[in-house]
This record gives C-alpha cells, sequence and structure tokens, in this order.
C-alpha cells in the first residue's frame, strides 16, 4: 500500500496540533491540512489560550485529566526552552476568586498546575466582593504564535497546507485515504452535529503591560489573562449565538467587570474587540468513524467539540486522535492485504 | 520655617512628600526646597529594576524590618487607587531560588502568598534545590521618581538643580533644618567611612513574555552577586552583580558577559530576547541605614540635620518607611523649637 494520504480538516489549534501529532506517529504518511481559515483568523486566535481546563459533563474525569496532563507536560517543556518566545508559551501566576464557595474544593487539574493552594486572607483583601480563591501557577498559549509556530513545524515535516473550504467530506474520497475532522464549529454543517452547540464569546484584547498576574472569577464570564503583549478580558457564554460582530455594550459590560477585578485596566490602551464562537458539546468527540455511501468507505477521525477548553487538552486530544488515525491505517492496511489474496 | 532636602531619589523625593503630607496642615508656613546634581532619569533609583524585596536577612536590624513593612502596606494601599499606573506601582509573582535550604526570610508574612516551591517548579531550575515563590510589589523609579516630582511641585515645593558641597551651603537664612538623602555620595558632606558603594550593573532586555521575577542566591558570593531576571512593565532587567568598594559607573564587558550567560542559562527563553540597554550604578551600602539627627554648627547658628542614606539595594523597599521617620524627626524639631503648638497625632 502507497504511503496513506491523510487529510486533516481545520487549521485551528485543534487542527494543526493534531496534524502535528500524525506525523509523528506516522512518519511515512502524507498529510495536509485544508481549512477556510488560518490564524489570525481561526476560533482559537480569539481565545487567550490559558490553560484551565473545561469540564465537559459527559467525558470522564480521568480522561480529561489525562488530555490535561499531557497537555500541559508537552507545553511545559517548550515554555522553557529557547523556543519559547517563538512559540509564544509562557508561566503565568494568578488567581481564581469566587463569590461563593466553589462547587469542589480541589478540581480535577488542582495537582498538574504549578503550587496549587487556597488563597490566604490577606490575598483576598484584594477582591472586596469575593469570599474564597485559589491561587496557582499555569501556562498561556499565546496566539497567533502558537499557530504560527506549529504551522512551521508542520511545514517542516513536508505537511502541505491549502485555504479550503470543505463543504461535505466525502468530496475528500479519493484524493485522500483518511480524513482527520477538526472544523471545531464547522462539523455541525459538514457532519451534521446537532449536540454541538456555538457558545460566543467576545473579548478584548488590550496594551497593559504592567498586569503580570490573571484574575479569573470562577464563574468563567469575568477573566484578564496577560499575554505577551496584550492582555486578554473577558468574556462572555452566550449559549446558541452565531453573532460574529462584536457587541459595545457587551464591551463596555465586560471592561467595567475586568475592571473592577483590577482598577488599574482604567489605563488600559488600544483596546481590540474580537468574537470566537466555542464550539461546544457535552463531551469532546475524538472518535473513530467509517463513513460509507454506495458501497465505497471512509474512515474518518472526528477531534472536535471542545468548547470553552480546546486549549487546555489539545495535545492529549491531538495525540488520541492520531493513535485512531494509525488504527483506521491498521485496518486499511489490513483490508489492502485481504483484497490481494 | 524652611526645610531643605538634599537628594532627589527615591529617598529624597519621598521624604519631601511625607513632610508635606504630615506638616503642611498643622504649619502652613512649612516651604520645601530640594537640592540634587542629578534629577530623575538620573539618579540611582531610576536604574533600580524596582522591585520589593529585602534581602535575605536583617541582621537582627528589627527597625529596618518594620520600615520595610510599613512601605509594603503603604503600597499595597495604593494598589487600587487611579495613580497606581502612573506611579509605576503593580503587583508581580515570582521566585527566589538556593541550592541549599535556608531559613525563612524576615518578610515572608509582609509578601503576599510566600510559600516553598514544589519539586515540580524546581525542575525549571536545574542546579537550585530549594526556593520560596511569592507575590510582591514593583515600583519602577522610572515612573515613582517623576509621580513624586509632579506631586511636590504641585504642593509648591522648589527644585534646584545643583551639587551641594556642604551643609552650611543651604542651610542658614531661615532653613532650620536639612534633610541628607544625599545616598552614595553622603560621604562628600560628611566621611563615612562605613557607607561603601555596592557597584551593580544591568542589561535592559525585550522578553515581554516573562511574567516571574527570578532571584537566585549564591550564599557564598553575597547578595545580587548571582543572577536575577525582573520584568518590568516595559522591559525585562537582568543582573546580579555586587562589587563592595567599586566606584566605577562605567559598563563592564566582563560584568555584561556574566550577566547575560547566566541569566540565559536560568532561562533559555531568554536566548532570543532582544538587548534594549545597559546600566551601571551604586547602591549605597552601609552596614545599617543612618537615619538619625545631628546638630550642626552653621557660622552663629545651630540647624539640625536629619540624616536617611545608607539605603543599599533595598532603598526602593524601604523608602516608605524612612520617610515616615524622617518626619517624625522633624516633627520632634519642630516641637523643640516651639513651631507645633500641640504635639502631632499618634501616627507620627
Amino acid at each position: 500500500m502507497a504511503p496513506p494520504k491523510v487529510a486533516v480538516v481545520g487549521a485551528g489549534v485543534i487542527g494543526l496540533s493534531t496534524a502535528l501529532c500524525i506525523t509523528e506517529t506516522c512518519p511515512s504518511c502524507s498529510v495536509t491540512v485544508l481549512s477556510d481559515q488560518f490564524s489570525p483568523n481561526t476560533t482559537s486566535d480569539v481565545a487567550a489560550g490559558m490553560l484551565i481546563p473545561h469540564t465537559y459533563p459527559d467525558t470522564p474525569t480521568h480522561r480529561q485529566k489525562q488530555w490535561f496532563k499531557e497537555t500541559f507536560t508537552y507545553l511545559f517543556a517548550i515554555s522553557n526552552s529557547a523556543e519559547a518566545s517563538e512559540a509564544g508559551i509562557h508561566l503565568v501566576s494568578g488567581w481564581q476568586v469566587f463569590k461563593s464557595p466553589p462547587k469542589e474544593e480541589l478540581p480535577f487539574w488542582s495537582d498538574i498546575v504549578l503550587g496549587f493552594r487556597p488563597m490566604s486572607e490577606a490575598e483576598l483583601q484584594k477582591f472586596p466582593q469575593h469570599r474564597f480563591g485559589q491561587a496557582f501557577t499555569t501556562l498561556k498559549c499565546d496566539c497567533p504564535p502558537y499557530l504560527l509556530w506549529l504551522e512551521k513545524r508542520l511545514e517542516a515535516t513536508g505537511t502541505q497546507m491549502y485555504t479550503r473550504k470543505v463543504a461535505d467530506l466525502w468530496e475528500l474520497h479519493g484524493e485522500y485515504d483518511i480524513v482527520v475532522n477538526c472544523a471545531g464549529m464547522g462539523a455541525q454543517q459538514l457532519v451534521g452535529d446537532k449536540q454541538l452547540i456555538p457558545v460566543r464569546g467576545q473579548v478584548l484584547k488590550v496594551h497593559a503591560p504592567w498586569v503580570k498576574l490573571f484574575i479569573r472569577d470562577g464563574d468563567g464570564l469575568t477573566y484578564i489573562y496577560p499575554g505577551v503583549h496584550r492582555v486578554t478580558l473577558g468574556g462572555t457564554r452566550e449559549k446558541g449565538s452565531w453573532s460574529l460582530s462584536p457587541d459595545t455594550g457587551t464591551t463596555r459590560d465586560i471592561f467595567d467587570r475586568c475592571c473592577s477585578l483590577e482598577p488599574s485596566l482604567q489605563g488600559a490602551q488600544d483596546i481590540e474587540v474580537k468574537v470566537g464562537l466555542r464550539p461546544s458539546r457535552q463531551c469532546v468527540r475524538v472518535q473513530r468513524e467509517v463513513l460509507s455511501q454506495g458501497g465505497v468507505k471512509l474512515p474518518v477521525v472526528h477531534n472536535y467539540g471542545h468548547g470553552a477548553g480546546g486549549f487546555s487538552v489539545h495535545w492529549g486530544t491531538a495525540k488520541e486522535a492520531a493513535h485512531l488515525v494509525g488504527e483506521c491505517i491498521s485496518a486499511l492496511q489490513g483490508s489492502s492485504l485481504r483484497a490481494k489474496l | 520655617m524652611r526645610v531643605a532636602i538634599i537628594g532627589a531619589g527615591v529617598i529624597g523625593l519621598s521624604s519631601a512628600l511625607c513632610i508635606h503630607q504630615q506638616f503642611h496642615g498643622l504649619l502652613p508656613s512649612l516651604e520645601l526646597e530640594v537640592y540634587a546634581d542629578h534629577f530623575t532619569p538620573h539618579t540611582t533609583s531610576d536604574g533600580a529594576a524596582g522591585l520589593w524585596q529585602p534581602y535575605l536577612s536583617d541582621h537582627g536590624n528589627l527597625q529596618e524590618t518594620l520600615w520595610n513593612k510599613e512601605t509594603f502596606d503603604y503600597l499595597l494601599g495604593q494598589l487600587h487607587s487611579p495613580a497606581a499606573k502612573e506611579m509605576g506601582l503593580f503587583l508581580i509573582s515570582g521566585y527566589n531560588l538556593f541550592t541549599e535550604p535556608v531559613p525563612d526570610p524576615s518578610w515572608k508574612n509582609i509578601v503576599l502568598g510566600f510559600r516553598n516551591l514544589t519539586p515540580k517548579e524546581l525542575e525549571l531550575f536545574p542546579g537550585y534545590s530549594y526556593g520560596w515563590f511569592n507575590t510582591a510589589l514593583m515600583l519602577e523609579g522610572r515612573s515613582y521618581l517623576p509621580w513624586l516630582t509632579n506631586r511636590l511641585t504641585e504642593k509648591g515645593v522648589k527644585f534646584f538643580h545643583k551639587k551641594v558641597e556642604s551643609f552650611q551651603e543651604v542651610s542658614g537664612d531661615g532653613v532650620d533644618v536639612v534633610l541628607n538623602c544625599s545616598g552614595i555620595r553622603a560621604g562628600h558632606l560628611q566621611p563615612d567611612p562605613e557607607l561603601q558603594p555596592g557597584r551593580g550593573q544591568i542589561i535592559k532586555v525585550l522578553a515581554p513574555w516573562v511574567k516571574h521575577f527570578i532571584i537566585t542566591h549564591n550564599l557564598k558570593s553575597g547578595i545580587y552577586n548571582s543572577p536575577y531576571i525582573i520584568p518590568g512593565s516595559e522591559f525585562t532587567v537582568l543582573g546580579g552583580v555586587y562589587q563592595h568598594g567599586n566606584w566605577s559607573e562605567e559598563n563592564s564587558a566582563k560584568d555584561h558577559k556574566s550577566i547575560w550567560d547566566s541569566c540565559c542559562q536560568l532561562l533559555p527563553p531568554l536566548q532570543k530576547a532582544k538587548i534594549v540597554g545597559e546600566w551601571s550604578g551604586l547602591r549605597p551600602a552601609r552596614p545599617s541605614v543612618r537615619l538619625e539627627r545631628e546638630r550642626i554648627g552653621l557660622g552663629n547658628l545651630q540647624g539640625e540635620v536629619i540624616h536617611n542614606y545608607g539605603h543599599g539595594g533595598f532603598g526602593i523597599t524601604i523608602h516608605w518607611g524612612c520617610a515616615m521617620a524622617a518626619a517624625r524627626l522633624l516633627g520632634s524639631i519642630l516641637q523643640e523649637k516651639k513651631q507645633l503648638a500641640t504635639p502631632p497625632g499618634p501616627r507620627l
């Protein structure tokens, strides 16, 4: 059998990292990335890229923890290397504060991030409206740098990347042996998944270089995430909204909420407003499927539905998807052998 | 009543502001004058990174520990004020690293969230087996000194650009009290063999992905003779030189190489950082801060000098506590001269 031709649909953090994992687990594969958008125009580019996991209600906790751990370990190593600045990966410390007691005292990821502990009384005094808090150190993947760095690594492996809107996975049959669906929100139309719902997020990216610590309200709605050059202020979680246009009332509201957590943000400059649709699902779909049409088969690996937690688990799900691609290849080679007999 | 302040670094300017705040209401005739040969951005304070952190050990000097605490608490209180950004004041977290376990510092309960480093955190710093994590404050001289200058100017404080050669030069003619905040050059005004330069050199780089301070310690070579990395609001400061007795303010190529190599080894991502400047300065080092009154003969008259110098590498860290102590000393002087009808309130 000729080297398997794998098409990865989607060039956000999931598509690019999955493509990279496939080149690593299957060096003989020919991998091509197809997407209607590339950085800086993907959903991933809007996100802050903070490694603070989102909890998926229907994915077993141990699996989410494994994904997060693999992602954290992988990024941790890069953050301390000479490539860190190009990749946009850096450590950041800060606080998660709660007005009412958090559901769990110790989230499942507390032993994976660094130095996790409850906030002291003195630290909580900075937040008069909040009564509980957690302090820890985690990682941040700045975009576009991180996506551009993934693209650069892919190019080094000979992976081709094309701007192309895939309307139907079947259009890839014949050109490619295996299709990997990392289309994020696009999967709703591409594979007709009605469980996939957009959760609209609006953020502000501002110039406030004196902000060195992150602050997040435990309700997940208000957050301040300092990146390499900009600070991301958020946000919103509007379930079912497809609007990609910034809303000025929302901008004002986000700014006010963030200033109440960090008053010095009043002096922030160069406010840029961005909107993204989190591709949300009760569980992340990392799954093999063999599509069948008129006696013809198309092996597909799905890797989408990461919602608010894409960056936090991307490398773990990419590795799992690459493993599933490996299984598809074995299956193809098996049936190819049988065909010869 | 005129008070002359010699020195316009962080000590001189903050002492002036503190005195104005404490006494202006009680003594409307109070006039303050600042004399200095160097103003921001050419003072020692302007070169410092601006991190609030005392030395590892206070050598039993509890007074200095209290002044450090007063400064931290004062700055923490200013953090949410609209002035914070203009002052160059912000929170920062980071690491202190050691090659062996050390006792907790005197300031562990002053800073926020002080704790030991976990094994996983220590993996970031090969060669170091022990350390602390805490959240402290940055007060950047390049912003703080102009802010102090603006506040003082608003309040009618006068500034004179001159090199003062003696206390007598600025005293007399209604100036009864001189505040000596002359830092490293206090010896020109009055010999003090205990005051010695602790020469430092720093490299300024652009490394905006660095969000933590990292300070290493080599117990054998002494404080600040080991690499440190301190991210500011515009650039990151790389350092790690403390040369006792060296008066040179020229940048040394040898020190540059040592700082660059050791900081890149400590934090490999720095290899890609762009160098944007270099600076050397003389920490006004002394076994303890000289903060006391002295009666000086000024021709026919007796004047008073309040000394406030010798803050070594912790001037920003201790400045406000010392400014308040200097203000208290002025209060005693004013009371003795019966300038104050009632004694100042308990805060003094």
